[in-house]
């Protein structure tokens, strides 16, 4: 097995404390888990580009690390103001 | 005119060397998408400055003060990884809240330039985080993971020890 | 050692600091410390990450590629900790400077 496949595994495994953030405590303290695995997603898909040899997953990187900003940002302002 | 002529083919030129950068492709496709967002880029960049919307004016000093940070993002992950260690042993955290007092100056686009970079700065190193600045009460409030004193970044972009 | 030895060593650090940061934001009971363990994911552990790209694939696009995510994801970042850290305080006590009753270190006296 390659170390960028083992890699993966191993981001991916770090989704599952993201997942209990995400379900425990205050919405706020939900979203910390929301904002922690939009960054460990772009991270897993660069390492499972390079285990697989496909370069189009680095698009696919820069894309969630984007739109987990928009998601965060959107989830902060509304937790913020109206929620 | 000419400034502003000069300031969006600037504009221009960046967007498309990040795409060509991006892409690190010749081809004649990718160019012309790529042409096509950078207009798209530099007309939301006019209307936006238009609008008088998060005017943005820094000093060179301010910007290079970034080649700092590196040396702030490893006292930083030392400091957090003594909490930690503090939280595995059971011992009270030292984590608090601190008002630095900071010149937070008005509305034109240099002060709003420091306030931004200064919020920037503290909040990039894993040790700090920037609550807001206070300009009524002319302070920043940012939250530390242990007492320690103000960086010098800080106190370049207005922030008194 | 070889290539691939050090792109092993590399990404155990990555994998090592994300799993520790991620277990830290599911188990640190005070919410303004768990924020801070947003940071080092993007600023210390995308580090070897880069340099394992790097070393694997050379200094071509997958290099620049990561090189334009890192920067990304260190602006997003910090803009999101700040909103989020902000949001907590607002959420907290309806507003976010500092409150008269709180005991805040450097605080200028209020009202």
């Amino acid at each position: 097995m390659n170390p960028w496949l083992l890699a993966s595994i191993g981001l991916a495994i770090c989704l599952i404390p993201c997942g209990v953030a995400v379900f425990r405590g205050s919405p706020i303290e939900r979203l910390l888990g929301l904002e922690m695995a939009g960054v460990i997603v772009s991270m897993f898909f660069i390492t499972f580009s390079e285990a697989l040899g496909n370069p189009n997953f680095y698009d696919l990187a820069l894309a969630s690390g984007l739109m987990a900003f928009g998601g965060g940002l959107v989830f902060a302002r509304f937790l913020e103001r109206w929620l | 005119m000419v400034r502003n002529t000069i300031a969006l083919l600037a504009s221009f030129t960046v967007m498309l060397g990040v795409w060509i950068l991006y892409t690190s492709s010749p081809r004649m496709p990718e160019l012309c998408v790529g042409i096509a967002v950078a207009i798209l880029g530099v007309i939301g960049r006019a209307i936006v400055r238009a609008s008088g919307f998060a005017v943005f004016r820094p000093r060179l000093l301010w910007v290079s003060l970034a080649a700092l940070e590196p040396w702030y993002v490893v006292i930083g992950a030392g400091r957090l990884t003594i909490n930690l260690a503090r939280a595995i042993l059971h011992k009270r955290s030292l984590a608090r809240f601190h008002a630095v007092p900071f010149d937070t100056g008005g509305d034109d686009p240099e002060s709003s330039a420091r306030r931004t970079l200064v919020t920037a700065y503290l909040t990039i190193p894993p040790d700090s985080v920037v609550v807001g600045i206070d300009r009524k009460h002319h302070e920043l409030l940012l939250h530390e993971i242990q007492p320690s004193s103000v960086p010098l970044t800080a106190r370049l972009l207005g922030a008194k020890p | 050692m070889t290539g691939t030895v050090w792109i092993f060593v590399l990404l155990a650090i990555v994998v090592l600091i994300s799993l520790v940061c991620c277990i830290a934001i599911a188990t640190v009971s005070d919410f303004y410390v768990r924020l801070h363990y947003l940071a080092p994911v993007t600023t210390v552990a995308f580090i070897p990450l880069l340099i394992a790209v790097i070393i694997h694939e050379g200094a071509g696009q997958a290099a620049i590629k990561t090189i334009l995510v890192f920067g990304a994801l260190l602006l997003i970042n910090a803009v999101l900790t700040h909103a989020t850290a902000r949001a907590a305080r607002v959420r907290q006590l309806g507003h976010w400077s500092v409150d008269p009753q709180e005991n805040i270190e450097g605080a200028a006296p209020r009202g």
